[in-house]
């Protein structure tokens, strides 16, 4: 009986402590403030209704906290999340980018609404009304669609040949430490792209163990020693709707090494630049932009290409 | 998700042989009316005249495939499209007959991919338009 009311008193006192607790928490609250806009997003009604619901409070200057937004700890998450969000792509500020990257950004936005990326699972658990559906999800693409129509290129351009730069002995290494792969394009070819969003044609090369995996169905994850290489040409369209490939963009590789490369998702990134073949980026955090493009592929270790079936 | 791109794959059915998709690529091309993409590939004697001429005077040897696709939507990127059912595959061989360079065009077409017969105004069109294609190669 004794025992019964000091484990009952234990309890009570427990109880009080995380009271006091929480309460005191809600004094030491983060400060969520909605910066001037200085340059809102332009879009039909439409678009911006269904993107001032789903993706204003984290990507914008107009950022709406309900009542249980501000309860702490919540509202420390809330407040992180809207400070991560508008560092990714802010609406308020939208005008101050350049047309291409306003165009890239909403591309990759809806691609992350499309592959349930965005928005937050842990936000749509207690704002349903962000959730976008099929109807929804089809307004945003006819409009970013009508956004990057390629205009048909001027005569000159569509006769005059690719010239090839002379061989370039020394190519700077990556700024995270890779070499740039020489030969790449002896290998075979696994797929092509047609990127109508940013007016780019592709061709995705992959070595010998990438192929092998390819044929024996074994590619996820991808073996060790797996190196892909993408190449990248801008597109040339006639008034036929030909397009062949004009000015060289980059050449990029995703290599395999769940050791090495531990802390970029198994994989190491590089990029090289134009005819000059210039390492991307201005320090090696730009290896951050490549992850986090990828995220949405984690379930196939982080490749968006789906290889032609080789069997 | 899915891993593999199985739609655009040479069926086992088809009376073509897979080698060519292990020759080397040139060059790629898309027809944006016709929904379809392209990869022209090469042998190996095209592919290192290639890397050091800028013309499209194969030598005797050289051997050229157009693999033309219809296109379908990349499931994994709206704003993307990538190779679907695979339509024609046109191959070119430069042999040497009687001492002349000649240039034999072969088309095979259709579901499963069979041998189609065309006529000599067809072929000298189509070896034409394969020979402009525009060459993208890099170090």
């Amino acid at each position: 009986m004794k025992n019964k009311k000091i484990f009952t008193r234990k309890w009570k006192i427990f109880f009080l402590v995380l009271i006091i607790g929480f309460i005191s928490l809600q004094f030491i609250q983060p400060s969520t403030q909605n910066p001037k806009v200085t340059g809102d997003l332009d879009a039909p009604i439409a678009v911006k209704q269904i993107l001032k619901r789903a993706c204003y409070d984290c990507h914008s200057n107009e950022t709406k906290i309900k009542w249980f937004d501000k309860v702490a700890p919540f509202s420390w998450l809330v407040s992180k999340d809207i400070i991560e969000g508008r560092k990714a792509l802010n609406f308020s500020t939208w005008k101050d980018l350049p047309q291409k990257q306003q165009d890239g950004n909403l591309y990759t936005a809806l691609n992350f609404i499309i592959l349930k990326e965005m928005p937050l699972k842990q936000y749509l658990l207690l704002h349903k009304e962000a959730i976008l559906n099929t109807e929804d999800i089809e307004i945003l693409k006819k409009y970013v669609t009508s956004r990057t129509a390629i205009p048909i290129a001027k005569p000159e351009a569509l006769t005059t040949k690719n010239v090839m730069p002379k061989s370039i002995h020394t190519v700077a290494s990556s700024l995270n430490g890779i070499h740039y792969i020489q030969g790449y394009d002896r290998w075979q070819a696994i797929s092509s792209t047609d990127r109508f969003d940013n007016g780019t044609m592709r061709v995705i090369y992959a070595n010998a163990i990438a192929i092998n995996a390819i044929k024996k169905e074994q590619i996820n994850p991808w073996p060790e020693g797996t190196i892909f290489a993408k190449v990248l040409w801008k597109e040339i369209i006639d008034s036929s709707g030909n397009v062949s490939p004009g000015k060289f963009i980059h050449s990029e590789f995703m290599i395999k090494d769940s050791k090495k490369y531990a802390t970029t998702d198994g994989w190491g990134w590089a990029r090289w630049v134009g005819d000059e073949l210039k390492p991307y980026g201005k320090t090696s955090a730009f290896v951050a932009e490549c992850m986090d493009c990828h995220q949405p592929m984690k379930k196939n270790d982080f490749v968006f290409t789906m290889p032609i079936s080789l069997n | 998700m899915d891993l593999f791109n199985e739609t655009a794959a040479i069926s086992s059915v088809d009376s073509f042989p897979k080698i060519i998709l292990k020759w080397k690529v040139l060059t790629s091309s898309i027809n944006k009316k016709n929904a379809t993409m392209s990869t022209l590939y090469g042998n190996d004697w095209a592919f290192n005249y290639s890397k050091q001429n800028q013309g499209s005077f194969y030598p005797v040897g050289a051997r050229i495939a157009l693999v033309t696709w219809l296109q379908q939507a990349d499931k994994h990127w709206f704003g993307a499209n990538i190779p679907g059912k695979i339509k024609t595959i046109e191959i070119i061989a430069f042999e040497n007959k009687a001492g002349k360079r000649v240039e034999t065009y072969l088309k095979y077409e259709g579901q499963p991919l069979i041998a189609s017969k065309t006529d000599a105004a067809f072929n000298i069109k189509r070896i034409n338009f394969i020979l402009n294609q525009r060459i993208a190669l890099r170090v």
